[in-house]
């Protein structure tokens, strides 16, 4: 009587598991996970990995120069005999562990990797760690942070981690072209990809904005400057040959907003964008324990920053200083900065129906949904998650714009098909100029874009218009995979 | 193709540079010479920095051979090709800055940069090439991609190599008292239309 689960009980089971070991053994999904496995399914997959080594031969030891046997002339029981002329005392045997497959690939994809070039790049978050390691702990920071506890940063991330994609396997009519363009208050985009208003980008890369709006005019995609940028409208624009949008942080003093007006207008500005999501300040606690160090008092610091004499911000030179307080401001400053010139005016951080339409009511262009990318108001509540009442209230009369939390071309695809009409990245491509310069903020926007029409094909999508919202669908809870140590991945 | 660690001293390895694109020239079928935009770009402990500079190219085309064959819209192949960097020309954000990458590139010593092409080998876009790159007192051999696209009458080339500063002798330049440490590695971009 044989014993049951042998191969000799059932040659055709015994054989089944052979040939299903041996898938295990060339599957390099299954190599992610050996470190988890028991041993009883190591010994029998590392067996069938065995015929395919190219050499018996025993390799010198690193440490010591003794000769080690490749795994299955160890003595197991894959062991035949050990090569003539080896002497079995002075052979080390290796630790079955040692000949796995090592687990680096899956470490990098979800911690990233620091990258050597752009092209090396395989997601966004690769650049997260290149610029995090290759920059003053402060900048970096600053660029980092969220308020309180970060929560709103994670809810942003957790928005689009919640919405599923219903795809689409095949078409009804063969498909005829394929586009990614899109148009804004008449002003034709290759993407609805933007890139979103950063303050200080120098302290990322010389460059600066200068280099991030090269990258964003050969990509076709709208670059909004911040108010508190490290260059100037005039060579931004110079710098991409063409004007951009411009954000301001408005101040008490009207004569100061009108100068700035006045000067974008003047270097070719079409569209205004008007932040109101800081008006009530903000909990930065990484920053403040930031500065606290030895960042705020260091000679390197105070040859950039305010509290060196003189200092000003690039776009503060000429209205006279920086923005002063923030009172509280009414709906009639929409009417005003809408009146100050012909620009478009887009006013952002709107998060609630009642608010749209008031915006709206007053005069805006557009509609710009954003939480300072969970840099404001720690309201747990992500910009995905309000889109969908913004753009029920907006009802189609102006564009709704969308930031904060976008990191994939799913994310934008997500955010298109709940009715927003330009999807906005800050963090992203800091990351990339901090990493490489314009050519870093190049690649981000490729590697975004390429996953967004990898997104768009798998729905069988080929044009912006077509993405709507029964390509989404919600559930119950958020799929984070990627950790979030030290807040990466975020 | 011989590896070439042409000379320790620059002054040497110019001069045997600067003969054999000379006796090229007796020989070649056509040459020239044209401007090329170099940037050389690099990370720091606060942040990553560009410096640019504009260089030049010489190249002469030949009659088609093993050792110049037909490449991307150079149907005669390549004889000879060398980019020169006149290094005390950088330009850099501020002048703080060119002030440090000239410290370390000492331009009175050591004014050029070159790169002389020793072989290439047509591949996709362009070509695989190979040449003798010297900075300072050391020559090394590099390899890397060239994109070649056909653009009117001439040829627009770009390409990029990765390098230690370290490797050619040049000290990363530290400053505030250690506070702003640039790091050894660097990239060199190159792009330029050649017209042969």
């Amino acid at each position: 009587m044989t014993r049951p689960g042998s191969d000799k009980a059932h040659p055709e089971q015994g054989a089944s598991r052979r040939k299903f070991f041996k898938f295990l053994a060339a599957s390099p999904l299954a190599a992610l996970a050996y470190s988890a496995w028991p041993s009883r399914l190591l010994e029998p997959v590392a067996g069938e990995m065995l015929p395919s080594m190219p050499s018996t031969e025993p390799l010198p030891c690193v440490d010591c120069g003794a000769p080690v046997l490749p795994l299955g002339l160890d003595g197991g029981p894959l062991a035949t005999s050990l090569p003539p002329g080896l002497d079995p005392t002075r052979v080390v045997l290796p630790a079955r562990r040692q000949e796995l497959p090592p687990q680096q690939a899956q470490e990098e994809q979800l911690m990233g990797s620091l990258i050597e070039s752009p092209d090396d790049a395989t997601n966004v978050w690769d650049f997260e760690r290149v610029t995090h390691e290759n920059n003053l702990a402060q900048h970096w920071d600053y660029l980092h942070m969220g308020v309180d506890d970060y929560e709103t940063r994670v809810a942003n991330r957790e928005g689009y981690q919640r919405l599923m994609v219903r795809p689409r396997r095949l078409s009804t009519e063969p498909a005829t072209g394929f586009s990614t363009a899109t148009e804004l208050f008449g002003e034709q985009f290759n993407s609805p990809l933007f890139l979103c208003p950063v303050a200080a980008l120098q302290a990322y890369h010389t460059q600066g904005e200068a280099g991030a709006g090269r990258a964003a005019q050969r990509a076709g995609v709208l670059q909004v400057q911040s108010h508190q940028s490290s260059q100037t409208y005039e060579e931004i624009a110079e710098a991409r040959g063409a004007p951009h949008w411009f954000q301001i942080y408005t101040n008490p003093d009207w004569n100061r907003n009108q100068r700035v007006i006045n000067r974008v207008v003047a270097a070719g500005c079409q569209t205004l964008v008007w932040t109101i999501d800081l008006l009530g300040g903000s909990n930065r606690e990484l920053s403040r324990r930031s500065l606290v160090g030895e960042g705020r008092d260091s000679e390197l610091c105070q040859q950039c920053h305010q509290h060196q004499e003189g200092y000003v911000r690039a776009m503060n030179v000429d209205p006279g200083g920086p923005a002063g307080e923030r009172p509280p401001y009414t709906w009639d400053w929409v009417n005003r900065l809408k009146n100050a010139s012909d620009m478009n005016l887009v006013v952002k951080g709107i998060v609630t129906a009642e608010e749209a339409e008031l915006a709206i009511e007053h005069g805006a262009d557009g509609i710009y949904v954003s939480n300072h990318g969970g840099r404001a108001v720690n309201s747990l509540w992500s910009t995905i998650d309000a889109l969908p009442e913004v753009v029920a209230a907006v009802r189609g009369r102006v564009p709704v714009m969308i930031d904060s939390g976008v990191r994939r071309g799913g994310d934008v695809f997500k955010a298109l098909a709940l009715g927003a009409d330009a999807v906005g990245i800050g963090r992203p491509y800091v990351w990339g100029l901090g990493g490489f310069g314009e050519d870093g903020v190049d690649k981000v926007i490729d590697v975004i874009m390429d996953e967004f029409r990898m997104v768009m094909r798998q729905t069988r999508t080929t044009s912006i218009d077509q993405i709507t919202s029964r390509f989404v669908m919600e559930a119950k809870n958020p799929i984070m995979t990627r950790r979030n140590e030290l807040g990466f991945g975020l | 193709m011989a590896v070439a660690h042409l000379a320790s001293r620059a002054g040497c390895a110019r001069i045997v540079t600067a003969a054999m694109v000379g006796l090229a020239l007796l020989h070649a079928d056509r040459a020239s010479a044209q401007s090329v935009e170099f940037s050389v770009s690099g990370t720091s402990t606060v942040r990553g920095w560009t410096c640019t500079v504009t260089g030049s190219a010489q190249v002469t085309t030949g009659s088609s051979s093993d050792s110049s064959p037909p490449v991307r819209g150079l149907d005669d192949g390549v004889q000879t090709a060398m980019l020169t960097v006149p290094v005390g020309e950088f330009e850099c954000p501020d002048d703080t800055m060119r002030e440090h990458l000239l410290d370390a590139l000492r331009p009175d010593e050591y004014p050029e940069i070159t790169f002389l092409l020793e072989g290439y080998r047509p591949s996709g876009q362009g070509a695989v090439t190979t040449g003798a790159l010297t900075i300072l007192a050391a020559t090394h051999e590099v390899s890397f991609p060239l994109f070649m696209t056909p653009s009117g009458s001439g040829v627009q080339i770009e390409g990029e190599v990765a390098l230690d500063m370290t490797d050619y002798g040049v000290e990363p330049p530290v400053v505030m008292l250690g506070l702003m440490r640039v790091r050894p590695r660097i990239r060199i971009q190159f792009s330029g239309v050649i017209a042969p």
